[in-house]
């Protein structure tokens, strides 16, 4: 861990030491990580690297068996495409409302204002014009701004998005891109697990290198240097702007 | 004229007549999550599992309902507790577990010879001899359902759609699982003297089914799927009077006759409708 970022201000969130299993599998080992505020943190590895567990983790579903998890503050989050039942008979502003529903409370309705705000979040991701829509009725690319929608209804000061861009298309990318930004410039955190390298190097503040354990972590440059990234993939598939490469063999490949 | 008020001077046909649209209501409405959720096989193992209930209340003379309710929960927590094991499959576990309860249920009434009459009278619903404490009965636990479901609508949505998001906002979704199979065992419940043991599935099912294909609104799907349901009660129970056939049976297949009727409309409709169609398949 060589590369870990300096922080100056008091982090977001502060893991440290943290140590996840299923049952016998252990998923993360001694992880250490500060996250800072207002950045963006892209989160690579590659296929059970630990990235969702990280997240899970983060946001309290997942227990550690060992260590501490300290966050500050709401953190919303923003699931993979495939897990929602999309037939569901919800309409595209429905679902974006669903992120405010641990504000609304239980047994209440989202007031007015609830649905401005959830218009608004619509609105931020260009997706306010179909918001009468039936969600199962949306391509990929809009069902992931409509649950990015959600995940900015959460109002939190750390937000995790596990691959949320995952075969989207050029419109929902630039959409993610300007909303991240301004997330950041906002003061609020992100972290981004991705497969692609590419597109992590060039919009993301700082870079988690995951395989088991933290790899590396810092500024993208930093991050995935040659030695660290043949330490995570050695001999794996890279995804590098969805063109795939070979990562080189590195001295913990086997 | 005097077809539809004929029946209504004798005061067990008012009787069934209001059963049979607090059954259609509280089917209509939570037969939406049984749809939409794809709990059919769960909701059929509850129908079987509360036989026994049913059976010993008709032994000790005490309310029906009452038995059904008690071994409905229980059933309805020890399904929500297997499936959280993954030793065994879900669909094995309630498999293995209703089959039981039926099954006590059968060796209950082998031991039961008098009351063999009432039993069957269950199995197959006897609508016409709902009595006043029945009714008020079913009233106060529609009255529950209705109010649970829509108070706790959001959260069932929720989950329905997005388990992984209602876990990752930290909902007690195990709880919440648990909270709307009881409600599900309630509606059950309410539709056995009516529908009978056998058949409350239906009233389950083909309502919340019909009431889809014409909507993608939860909220309109759910008071669409009660009217559906009191519709096919009502025009069952009156072809059940004036054919003298079971009541039961009656409702059911006037269900499906208006679901089939729906469905070929749907399928024959103009372009926009059927659009709105796909999102069924999306």
């Amino acid at each position: 861990m060589a590369a870990t970022a300096e922080i100056a201000h008091a982090p977001v969130a502060r893991l440290r030491e943290v140590t996840v299993a299923y049952g016998d599998h252990v998923a993360l080992d001694r992880v250490r990580l500060d996250l800072p505020a207002g950045a963006i943190v892209g989160l690579i590895g590659p296929n059970g690297a630990g990235k969702t567990t990280l997240l899970r983790t983060l946001l309290g579903v997942m227990q550690p068996l060992t260590g501490s998890v300290d966050v500050r503050g709401a953190v919303g989050y923003m699931p993979q495409l495939g897990e929602a039942a999309w037939g569901f008979p919800l309409t595209v502003l429905d679902v974006a409302l669903q992120g405010a529903y641990r504000r609304v409370g239980w047994l209440r309705r989202p007031s007015a204002s609830d649905r401005r705000a959830a218009l608004a979040a619509l609105e931020r991701v260009g997706m306010d014009g179909l918001a009468g829509r039936q969600i199962g009725q949306l391509s990929g690319g809009q069902r992931q701004r409509v649950l990015l929608a959600r995940a900015l209804m959460q109002d939190a000061t750390l937000l995790l998005l596990d691959e949320p861009l995952s075969g989207a298309d050029a419109a929902t990318a630039s959409a993610f891109q300007d909303t991240l930004r301004g997330l950041r410039d906002e003061g609020r955190t992100v972290v981004v697990s991705t497969h692609d390298l590419a597109w992590a190097a060039r919009h993301c503040d700082l870079l988690c290198l995951l395989s088991g354990r933290v790899v590396s972590y810092g500024p993208p440059a930093d991050a995935l240097a040659p030695t660290r990234l043949a330490d995570a993939y050695g001999g794996e598939l890279i995804d590098v702007g969805g063109v795939r490469i070979l990562a080189p063999e590195g001295h913990h490949a086997h | 004229m005097h077809y539809l008020t004929d029946p209504l001077q004798f005061e067990f046909m008012r009787r069934a007549l209001l059963a049979i649209v607090l059954t259609g209501a509280v089917s209509g409405v939570l037969g939406s999550y049984v749809v939409l959720r794809g709990l059919a096989f769960i909701g059929d193992a509850l129908t079987h599992a509360v036989f026994p209930g049913i059976v010993i209340a008709v032994a000790l003379g005490r309310s029906i309902l009452l038995g059904a309710l008690v071994v409905g929960i229980a059933t309805a927590l020890g399904i929500a507790t297997i499936s959280r094991n993954r030793r065994v499959s879900e669909d094995t576990a309630i498999g293995i577990l209703f089959a039981a309860m039926f099954a006590l249920g059968v060796v209950l009434v082998s031991t039961l010879a008098t009351y063999q009459r009432d039993v069957a009278d269950l199995l197959f619903g006897q609508i016409l001899s709902v009595s006043q404490t029945d009714l008020y009965l079913a009233g106060a636990t529609t009255a529950v359902a209705l109010a649970a479901t829509v108070l706790l609508n959001k959260e069932f949505a929720l989950i329905g759609f997005d388990r992984d998001m209602a876990e990752a906002m930290r909902y007690p979704v195990f709880v919440l699982d648990l909270v709307l199979l009881g409600l599900i065992t309630l509606a059950i419940v309410v539709s056995l003297q009516t529908i009978g043991n056998i058949l409350v599935l239906a009233m389950l099912v083909t309502p919340a089914a019909t009431a889809r294909l014409l909507t993608h609104r939860l909220g309109t799907m759910q008071a669409l799927s009660a009217l559906l349901g009191i519709v096919a009660g009502v025009v069952g129970l009156y072809i059940s009077f004036w054919w003298n056939v079971a009541s039961g049976g009656a409702v059911v297949l006037t269900s499906t006759a208006i679901f089939f009727a729906v469905l070929i409309a749907v399928e024959l409709a103009p372009r926009a409708r059927r659009r709105s169609r796909l999102a069924l398949a999306g």
